[in-house]
């Protein structure tokens, strides 16, 4: 009985611990931004992926939200936390391929556009253009359109950041330049991600079918492109996981987050990055972004950046909202309050990437502020700038022809396209040579963007083959006769132990015993010489 | 000795209460927290392994996650690696410790564990960021990147070397000086009575100590990422990739299972699991 009594008590106190655990994630949110209450708004984001200044000054703008920011580490956690507690956050922020996946399993809400305004009228038409094409079914539902489910947020392309002063740009025009080349064995890296490796993977293993598309050209070009790029078929796998294993000792590291200060304090030449990566790494390594300390990063390494020319990878993060947040009127003033050009202008100058909003305040403030030279060349020129007036550099825009830029080593950069969405040339940049790379970090041309392939996500049977590959790329394999060798001399070792230990309890293990003496088995006693 | 505590602990219980009512506390009562946490923390998760482990994607039962995970050789290397780097590790981290633990139990320079302190120090400092660092240094004396594989080694040692030190250091420090004495007076000498007297007695500080080193090197993946440029896979790093990358929950639960009765396999092997030897020797 007083058993019982006992394993009641502590099946009481777990019931009780479950039972509060249950009911504060179960609770409804149902406080409205309206009644006067206060609202939490749980966002969760990338690590130092926005400006935690522009929070406060959300805060500061609607005093009865209250924002709660987390971070997390990359977009699959970002899912396992959503299936586990779907109403963990109001708004998150993943990619283009997880917004596809999120949707697919009715996990996001489909967003009224009409509410955030400040979005829709100035995101990059191109942009849109290119979300509005990536369709798909989500479960019980109609076919969508990725850009129904999002509000953009930051987009960028995948490429080679290459420290000049070594690689020849020549090597870093394909993916596999890098590895044809001995003088980088051991000086390159790759990404630690598996999406992102199968890509260059891809595009090494087809390398010559994407250069023939790129050559041929033609409005069908990104489509054809995109299906090289996204091709999961086994042989394919195989195919790359070849490819990737045979670049893999000529690796410095599969890495994620530690290339970008290895190509600047000189340990690599070149490494796979991220655009936003990229913008960074180049400004640190050129000196231009300060310590925390108020110095400058005094060493200076030429980097640049480069988008091999037979196609690479273009990504989309977006802002989504839980299907099972209660929190819609706050979640759209926020995605309104973060897409205003001002604070996306601020934004972007914190955090490095590009943002999918466009618009003249994104081309004044960001786009000529960061990169237009033209100022240069006219120093270049040997004018003194602090002579000339707004107006005599604008009527000395108006005379210079594209061909007088070149000769000095610059070059006008159409962004039309970005912009407005056509090629009327009202959004134009003026680079140097040196700075090119950096501008194509940032805001690429029309012509690179174009062999840019959006990747979906991978699920299913094409998920396991591509786990099954990467697990090999990684990994060694040892022969199977050595790994049965191995296994079964660790069995033997094993029971070899377990006898020894037990030797006492085991009677066929134990010796004959010892025959008897004389003395004992007439049971006399044996006295020592000594004793006698 | 020991027929003496027997006979203790046979002796009638004195304070046992003559009368009982209803619910009243008692010390047994004070267990309940941590049988709450146990059951919370330890046996759900546990249960919920094992569940994933012998079902598939859509719940049903099925043992494919252990098939492919012993049919694919890629996999059983990555275990045979672990293990290698692991005991690698381990007899390493023995070799350094033993004698450093003997040093601090018998210097009068620990007296109030000033010295022994300092080893331990660096297990205050969290370990990714100790990870980094040691990795920079390496780097700056050129040792890093000779071989991957040392260099995981070199990373694995640094981190759990005060695993090992510790517990070989408690036994120690506890030692009865007499057995020496005895161990002169009876005519050893230095050596004989290293290997036949103090050896003996610090085994079951050796043994915990093994135990916390080993275990936790086998699955440790920050270090192996860090040490090894990403180039070297071992048993923790596929479970995590199957857990956040693949969204494979199953074949991640299967992998750690296996792992789980691998190491309990190893521990009844090699006698672990004999309360004598650990005798409060555990952190």
């Amino acid at each position: 009985m007083k058993m019982l009594k006992n394993k009641a008590c502590v099946l009481l106190a777990i019931l009780m611990v479950f039972s509060s655990i249950w009911s504060t994630s179960t609770t409804p949110l149902t406080a409205k931004a309206d009644d006067g209450a206060k609202v939490t708004l749980k966002i969760a984001n990338c690590e130092d992926y926005i400006d935690e200044d522009l929070l406060d000054a959300f805060e500061e703008e609607y005093p009865n939200i209250d924002v709660v920011y987390s971070t997390y580490a990359t977009n699959e956690i970002l899912y396992n936390e959503l299936v586990i507690n779907p109403s963990s956050y109001d708004i998150v922020v993943p990619s283009e391929y997880m917004i596809e996946k999120l949707a697919a399993e009715n996990r996001i809400k489909k967003l009224d556009q009409t509410k955030i305004t400040g979005y829709t009228d100035n995101v990059s038409p191109f942009i849109k253009g290119v979300l509005d094409n990536i369709k798909f079914t989500p479960k019980n539902g109609t076919e969508s359109m990725l850009s129904e489910y999002m509000v953009g947020y930051m987009w960028g392309t995948m490429g080679w950041v290459y420290n000049t002063a070594v690689v020849d740009v020549e090597d870093v025009k394909s993916w596999s330049g890098v590895f044809k080349n001995s003088k980088y064995n051991k000086r390159a890296t790759l990404k630690d991600s598996v999406r992102d490796t199968y890509l260059v993977g891809l595009a090494m293993t087809f390398e010559d079918e994407l250069k023939e598309i790129v050559a041929t050209g033609g409005d069908d070009m990104n489509a054809k492109i995109t299906e090289v790029l996204n091709r999961t078929d086994i042989a394919s796998i195989e195919k790359v996981g070849d490819t990737l294993s045979s670049v893999k000792p000529k690796l410095y590291a599969f890495e994620v987050d530690s290339g970008k200060n290895d190509i600047i304090t000189g340990k690599i030449d070149a490494y796979v990055a991220w655009s936003g990566d990229a913008a960074y790494a180049i400004d640190v390594a050129l000196g231009y972004v300060e310590d925390d300390d108020g110095s400058f990063v005094s060493e200076t390494k030429p980097l640049d950046y480069y988008i091999p020319e037979e196609g690479s990878n273009i990504w989309f993060d977006g802002m989504v909202i839980p299907s099972a947040s209660r929190n819609d009127d706050a979640c759209y003033k926020f995605m309104e309050f973060i897409s205003r050009p001002e604070n996306v202008a601020q934004n972007m100058n914190y955090i490095g990437y590009t943002s999918m909003v466009a618009g003249d305040v994104i081309y004044n403030d960001i786009v000529l502020d960061w990169f237009d030279e033209f100022e240069y060349y006219l120093e270049d020129l040997g004018y003194d700038l602090e002579t000339l007036s707004d107006s005599d550099i604008e009527t000395l825009y108006e005379n210079t022809t594209e061909l007088e830029l070149n000769e000095y080593g610059y070059q006008t950069v159409d962004l039309s396209y970005f912009f407005t969405g056509d090629e009327s040339g009202d959004y134009t940049v003026i680079v140097s040579e040196e700075s090119f790379g950096r501008l194509m970090a940032q805001y690429p041309t029309e012509e690179i963007v174009k062999r840019c392939a959006v990747m979906s996500y991978f699920d299913g049977d094409e998920l396991l083959a591509l786990n099954e590959m990467w697990e090999t790329v990684k990994g060694e394999t040892f022969p199977l006769w050595l790994i049965l060798v191995i296994f079964a001399g660790v069995i033997l070792l094993g029971a070899g132990i377990v006898l020894y230990r037990n030797k006492d309890k085991i009677k066929w293990l134990k010796l004959p015993e010892r025959k008897k003496t004389y003395a004992e088995r007439k049971g006399l006693k044996v006295i020592s010489r000594e004793e006698l | 000795m020991r027929e003496e505590l027997k006979v203790i602990n046979k002796a009638p219980v004195v304070f046992e209460p003559t009368e009982k009512k209803g619910l009243r506390f008692s010390r047994k009562h004070l267990c309940i927290p941590y049988g709450v946490f146990l059951a919370c923390f330890v046996v759900l998760p546990l249960a919920l392994i094992v569940f994933y482990a012998f079902t598939d994607k859509d719940g049903g039962i099925s043992l494919d996650n252990f098939v492919r995970f012993f049919t694919n050789t890629t996999t059983l290397t990555t275990v045979i690696i672990s293990v290698l780097l692991a005991l690698a590790t381990t007899l390493i981290c023995l070799i350094l410790a033993y004698p450093v633990a003997y040093i601090l139990a018998r210097s009068n320079l620990n007296r109030g564990g000033t010295l022994l302190m300092l080893f331990i120090m660096p297990m205050w400092i969290n370990f990714v960021l100790r990870a980094m660092a040691m990795k920079d240094l390496l780097t700056l004396i050129g040792v890093f990147g000779w071989n991957n594989y040392v260099n995981v080694v070199i990373g694995m040692v640094y981190d759990y070397l005060p695993f090992m030190i510790l517990p070989i250091y408690s036994v120690l420090s506890k030692m009865d000086k007499s057995y020496l004495e005895a161990s002169k007076d009876l005519g050893a000498n230095a050596f004989q009575t290293l290997t036949r007297v103090t050896l003996p007695l610090s085994m079951p500080g050796i043994s915990s100590g093994i135990t916390m080193v080993f275990m936790p090197t086998m699955t440790c993946y920050v270090i192996s990422d860090t040490f090894g440029n990403g180039l070297i896979t071992i048993v923790g790093k596929l479970i995590d990739e199957q857990f956040t990358t693949f969204q494979n929950w199953n074949l991640g639960s299967a992998i750690a299972l296996v792992l789980l009765v691998i190491m309990l396999v190893s521990m009844w092997v090699t006698g672990g699991f004999k309360s004598e030897d650990i005798r409060g020797t555990n952190l």
